[in-house]
């Protein structure tokens, strides 16, 4: 599965596009994170590998951005491995290894939809990345 | 002062024994973690008769740190009156030109992100760093302002001297009200999603010599990747509730940056991660039994920080093992738990400090004059009464959902207040309107309350103190809170207007 971030304008968001492509193609996208007003936004979604290709054409030609989402970066001269992101990461992507080592699993970063581990550090060593 | 008791039974062995074994080479030295494994295996006779020294270690942030440094004497000389190095304010406790880095002060330009702590890792590191001072000047110190830069090369003294360090534990936070706070805990996500705690449990320093037998003023110690000293009890030193300090000095100019890191807390402030070890003689069989202690047998409250009273809320009781198992049970519920001290780094620590007693670079002291076991940490003396929300609240005017916006507004203008809080029949909250929403509503020409009712209300309690509240208005943005019952009723409202009468705010 690879995660795409797709962002809607003001005049998209009445129209019910990802059904329409879903149906359209037969792909299931799994939707992650959403976060859409009246005035537009943006949800994260996975797609299977193999259908990735024609699933982002699709989006793009109705008019949607996609994007891979940016994901974080882990500074690892300034990260001491205390774990105060651990509980913070809605999606266990980050862990300890055996010996209390600060593993980051990256497939299952939200990326910037998410971010909430970048505030929780106190070595100020995780950075959101493009 | 009281002597140092010596135990009545005679010790196994003798500190200087110890050190007559490092010089010889033949000592034998064991992590904590390595001794409670053999402890287990082999048997408390079998660990004394093997084991001359057991190594401890702690890395975690440790806010009451700092350095004392003194830059030398300026041409023509400068008595300091106040003083910045990378715009972060130095203390200026002495005559001319000693000058205290404190580990929480923040820099002025970039407030949260750099400080103190910052700024001693940076000189450690080698790095120049900008001083800047001022004075009034005086007949033997003419100068009233100087800028220069520096390096600890440049120093005369960079010592480190942190007035409490090295907590025996400490409490789990986590938080039960509705939004994500930020504290000296970390991030605390809201009801109860997780909780953070501190302290390496089992590898704690002082935990692994419970009743400080061998540690107190002159023990030496590792300190940030040098050696360093016990100068005394720490402050906030409470052995009686197993939450034991110690106050510490080392030369910085010695000390390796992997161990001395500063770090900063989100909307919190800056601070000092210290990595702490110290080498607990194994004396006698007591230290044998003291330094097999496990993390199950520590334990520590859990706490709700979201509470912001000295006396915050306990809410249960869990062991070290628990916490670093990264999940517990908070009153029935299974919560994730994350470390705020490093545990990794805190191994380390006590590698090090076991491989450096191995290599004749660090010998065993006997402390001068032992910690205290018998002091208590006293809250503060307030001579001023605090106040509380039910000490300025009055009663709410109130309407219900039903009625019309011209209704409100008559009664907005007849009361003169800006704020009508909406309630149902048995008077519960069920939201706030105010002069501009109701001022709106009618230049739009809409007539439904429903339409301009705010439904997230940010509320009081009677119990809770006005700074609290007062902190809520400007959070968020706001000028009333409707004071409210466990059951929602509302009992009143305090406005920012009542506030600033009694707080002057």
């Amino acid at each position: 599965m690879v995660k795409i971030l797709l962002k809607f304008s003001e005049s998209l968001v009445g129209k019910p596009i990802t059904s329409e492509i879903v149906l359209k193609y037969n792909v299931p996208i799994n939707i992650i994170t959403a976060n859409i007003t009246s005035k537009g936004g943006e949800f994260l979604a996975e797609i299977p590998d193999e259908a990735l290709e024609k699933m982002v054409k699709a989006f793009r030609q109705r008019g949607l951005i996609v994007t891979l989402p940016k994901l974080i970066e882990i500074d690892e001269k300034e990260c001491f491995s205390c774990g105060a992101c651990i509980t913070i990461c809605p999606v266990e992507a980050l862990e300890f290894d055996t010996d209390f080592s600060l593993v980051f699993n990256k497939e299952k970063c939200l990326g910037s939809t998410c971010n909430a581990c970048v505030d929780a550090c106190p070595a100020k060593a995780i950075n959101s990345v493009g | 002062m009281e002597d140092i008791k010596i135990p009545t039974k005679k010790n196994f062995r003798t500190v200087e024994e110890i050190n007559e074994k490092i010089r010889n080479g033949d000592v034998q030295v064991l992590t904590a973690l390595e001794m409670k494994k053999l402890v287990e295996s082999s048997g408390v006779e079998i660990a004394l008769k093997e084991v001359d020294v057991v190594t401890t270690g702690t890395f975690g942030a440790m806010c009451s740190s700092g350095a004392l440094i003194n830059v030398g004497h300026s041409d023509p000389p400068i008595k300091i009156q106040r003083a910045w190095m990378n715009d972060v304010e130095v203390c200026h406790p002495g005559a001319a030109v000693d000058l205290f880095i404190g580990a929480t002060q923040m820099s002025e330009e970039q407030p949260f992100d750099y400080g103190g702590g910052h700024l001693i890792e940076d000189l450690i590191r080698g790095k120049e760093v900008e001083l800047r001072a001022t004075s009034y000047g005086t007949d033997c110190y003419p100068r009233t302002q100087i800028s220069t830069n520096l390096t600890k090369d440049d120093l005369n003294q960079f010592y480190l001297l942190n007035f409490r360090n090295c907590y025996q534990r400490y409490v789990c936070a986590v938080n039960s009200l509705d939004q994500t706070i930020y504290t000296y805990m970390g991030k605390l996500l809201p009801r109860f999603r997780n909780a953070n705690f501190s302290g390496a449990g089992e590898l704690n320093p002082l935990m692994n010599d419970l009743t400080y037998e061998t540690i107190g003023l002159g023990t030496r110690i590792f300190l940030g990747g040098a050696q360093g000293y016990v100068i005394g009890e720490g402050t906030q030193h409470d052995p009686k509730n197993r939450f034991g300090t110690i106050m510490v000095k080392g030369n910085c100019k010695d000390m390796s940056p992997e161990f001395i890191q500063g770090a900063s807390f989100t909307n919190y402030g800056t601070t000092l991660y210290v990595g702490l070890g110290i080498p607990i003689p194994i004396l006698n069989e007591e230290l044998v039994k003291k330094t097999a202690i496990r993390d199950e047998d520590i334990f520590t409250d859990i706490v709700d920080y979201g509470i912001p009273r000295r006396a915050r809320p306990k809410i249960g009781k869990v062991n070290y093992k628990d916490l670093k198992s990264g999940l517990i049970d908070v009153n029935g519920k299974r919560v994730r738990t994350s470390s705020l001290s490093s545990f990794k780094k805190a191994k380390q620590v006590s590698e090090l400090l076991k491989l450096w007693i191995e290599n004749q670079d660090f010998y065993l002291t006997t402390p001068v004059e032992k910690l205290p076991t018998d002091t208590v940490f006293k809250p503060m003396k307030q001579t001023q009464e605090t106040s509380f929300v039910s000490n300025v609240m009055h009663n709410a005017i109130t309407c219900t959902e039903d009625e019309e916006i011209q209704s409100i507004a008559n009664r907005i203008v007849t009361n003169s207040v800006n704020h009508i809080v909406v309630i149902d029949e048995s008077g519960k909250l069920r939201g706030i309107v105010t002069s501009w929403d109701v001022t709106k509503a009618m230049a739009e020409r809409k007539n439904q309350l429903s339409s301009v009712v705010s439904r997230r209300v940010v509320t009081a309690k009677p119990e809770e103190p006005l700074e609290t509240a007062s902190r809520k208005m400007a959070q968020h943005n706001i000028s009333a809170l409707p004071v409210i019952n466990s059951e929602r009723k509302v009992l009143g409202i305090v406005t920012a207007e009542d506030v600033s009468r009694l707080l002057g705010k």
